[in-house]
């Protein structure tokens, strides 16, 4: 009976702790969640951390507020602050394309209740004191966004999921998805040769999830893309803490205090996309390109300029590169597995991980356990792009056009 | 006008990197780079220095065409000139064979007054490279300084580490350093440094251009000869408290397991 679980979740980042949380919420069963290195130590230990709230794409808002809703409700059972920084955001509008997208988003928030406001230019100043406020056209305000750290969110997830009695194994790495009949799945087998057993498997395994779906034939709809932000020496008069981050669509760029430092998100104009096959067990052995640390900025600086007139000469303390899981319609993966009884998969953040892990993980927990889902499941449906092959050159392209033509944070 | 050379090895940015059946060294291509952080603190002291002296400073790093990687960025923090010793003859040179290409480099460069070195190397940890390029120049040397004083005409004053203790030496140059970390860190580096060192030439040079006979240096005429390299083994226990149901638990099974 040891090894014997009602579900087994492979993956121990924002997704699969999230979803560990929703199931354990629920009641789910014995689940036992798995991931072959430390729990939060992989890419949602990477990533920018930005709880942006107002979306224009079906569904995502409501997603979003679940997130804030966890996070709530973790600090509450944990007894711990999880550390949200309530800094709010401004998304910056310098052309008639992000001022369209401005509107709609503005539109969006109000429909959806999160306050926002115009502000002006001598208001951005002063909320942005690194800014050239003469470069924005429109700065559209959110007051209630927020960051907050994304492996301490992570970590959040899984210890309230191990209260609620999930069992946490880090540092057990799954060789394979073990199926009988050509048809039901039953378990997964461990590098060690340790068999577990279980009628449902949800592969939350991010980058890594196709790995173990292709001896199933079976190919998820996404690839791993470079996402990556620059952070700079620390100025905490110029970049005081806590000041609102930035979404800024005419430079492809997003922006966000960190300490006194100024942490900079760009998207080069030709995203890159990696082979999953080509990934390492321990993304810090994984080679990005160590060179797009100063390529890609050489790159995009030029855009930034006219909003951070000295972007050439600030000294840039650190880079950060991992890798977002992007799908050709930039939506979530979530949903069953048809080819097969018991699979399930929730992957595919698309570089919103952070934002929408608590959201992605309740539909899922809903899906599972028979619930009414609170949105719409057939918008992040696995199957919704027919056969795909993650692996072939061509549809790895795809996904990372989502990514460079991203416009929002 | 003075000289400094200051130089700079490229090492495995991972503690994990495989090591060659054969020859029993580091397989240097298998591995992520960086430039070996206690160099980055000799470049420091050596344009630190420059700023109070005037002096063209002249990185140097020997190994394949990857290490350019390290001599780009030492432009990239101010060098002013680049050289790269690379050549398939000095593959595998132990430290008594890297010396001797160093210090026919130094040779070829010409007169100098002070040769920076990191105090170690982390992929080596045998800290012999700078003192025996000081002994193949017959130049004094100071090991593990932690910060430079002033320059008196033809003599340096400088601090080194002795233990626990500080020393304040006095060394005629030209001289060899070896700078530990205690000297400080680099100034953060920036997008303009970076396009700068893009457009500025780094030479090569292989055992022809230094006139060495390429049987002198290089795996086979190293004297040092690695028999095995193994992992040491360890009986020590890894136990994972992370699935506590919060950190004050997990802090109380830890006291719990070491009581």
């Amino acid at each position: 009976m040891e090894n014997r679980f009602d579900i087994i979740i492979i993956g121990g980042g924002l997704l699969g702790c999230a979803t560990a949380y929703q199931l354990a919420k629920r009641k789910a069963g014995r689940i036992l969640l798995l991931d072959g290195n430390e729990i939060a130590s992989q890419a949602s230990a990477r990533a920018a951390c930005l709880l942006t709230r107002a979306r224009t794409k079906p569904g995502l808002m409501e997603i979003v507020q679940e997130t804030y809703d966890c996070i709530a409700e973790m600090e509450d059972l944990l007894g711990e602050s999880l550390e949200l920084q309530q800094c709010g955001s401004v998304t910056i509008a310098s052309s008639e394309v992000s001022l369209k997208g401005l509107e709609a988003l503005e539109e969006a928030a109000t429909r959806f209740g999160i306050p926002n406001e115009r502000i002006s230019r001598e208001q951005t100043r002063k909320l942005l004191p690194w800014i050239d406020a003469e470069a924005v056209d429109v700065a559209l305000y959110m007051p209630t966004d927020a960051f907050i750290d994304s492996a301490l969110l992570c970590s959040g997830y899984a210890r309230a999921a191990s209260k609620l009695g999930v069992e946490l194994r880090p540092n057990c790495k799954v060789k394979e998805i073990l199926v009988e009949n050509g048809r039901q799945v039953s378990g997964v087998r461990l590098f060690n040769g340790e068999v577990l057993s279980a009628s449902l498997v949800v592969n939350a395994a991010g980058a890594w999830a196709n790995l173990l779906m292709r001896p199933l034939n079976v190919g998820l709809p996404f690839t791993p893309v470079r996402s990556h932000f620059w952070i700079t020496a620390i100025d905490s008069e110029r970049f005081p803490a806590g000041h609102p981050f930035t979404v800024i669509p005419d430079a492809r760029a997003f922006t966000r205090s960190d300490v006194g430092a100024l942490i900079i998100g760009l998207r080069e104009s030709c995203c890159q996309a990696f082979d999953p096959s080509a990934l390492t067990e321990r993304l810090e052995d994984f080679d990005f390109n160590q060179a797009a640390k100063w390529t890609v900025l050489d790159e995009c600086a030029p855009l930034l300029k006219r909003y951070l007139h000295d972007i050439d000469d600030l000294p840039i303390a650190h880079y950060m590169a991992g890798p977002s899981c992007y799908v050709p319609d930039a939506m979530f993966v979530i949903g069953p597995v048809k080819r097969y009884e018991g699979l399930f998969t929730v992957t595919g953040c698309c570089g919103g991980g952070v934002a929408a892990g608590g959201g992605m993980g309740r539909l899922a927990a809903e899906m599972i356990t028979g619930e009414r889902p609170f949105v719409s499941p057939e918008l992040f449906a696995p199957e919704r792009f027919g056969e795909v092959n993650p692996f072939s050159p061509e549809f790895q392209r795809r996904c990372a056009d989502a990514r460079s033509n991203k416009k929002g944070g | 006008m003075k000289r400094y050379i200051v130089f700079l090895k490229q090492v495995p940015r991972s503690t994990r990197v495989e090591i060659d059946p054969v020859t029993k060294t580091l397989k240097r291509s298998s591995a992520l780079t960086q430039t070996n952080p206690d160099d980055l603190h000799a470049l420091q002291a050596a344009l630190d220095l420059r700023q109070n002296t005037g002096a063209e400073v002249v990185a140097v790093s020997m190994g394949p065409a990857s290490a350019e990687a390290v001599l780009r960025e030492a432009l990239q923090y101010g060098a002013d000139r680049a050289v790269l010793l690379s050549s398939p003859a000095f593959a595998g040179s132990d430290t008594w064979c890297t010396s001797l290409v160093l210090a026919s480099a130094v040779r070829r460069i010409g007169d100098y007054d002070i040769l920076f070195f990191g105090r170690m190397a982390i992929d080596g940890d045998t800290a012999q490279v700078g003192p025996e390029v000081a002994g193949q120049l017959d130049i004094p040397q100071v090991t593990c300084l932690s910060s430079i004083h002033e320059v008196k005409g033809n003599w340096l004053v400088a601090d080194k580490k002795a233990g626990s203790l500080l020393q304040r030496v006095e060394i005629e140059t030209p001289c060899a350093v070896m700078v530990s970390r205690e000297n400080g860190e680099l100034a953060c580096p920036t997008l303009s440094g970076w396009r700068r060192a893009q457009r500025q030439e780094v030479i090569r040079w292989d055992e022809g251009d230094l006139q060495l006979d390429g049987k002198v240096v290089g795996l086979y005429a190293s004297p040092t000869k690695v028999v095995s390299t193994d992992v040491p083994q360890t009986a020590k226990e890894i136990r994972w408290l992370s699935s506590g149901s919060s950190v004050a638990e997990i802090i109380d099974k830890c006291v719990d397991s070491l009581s």
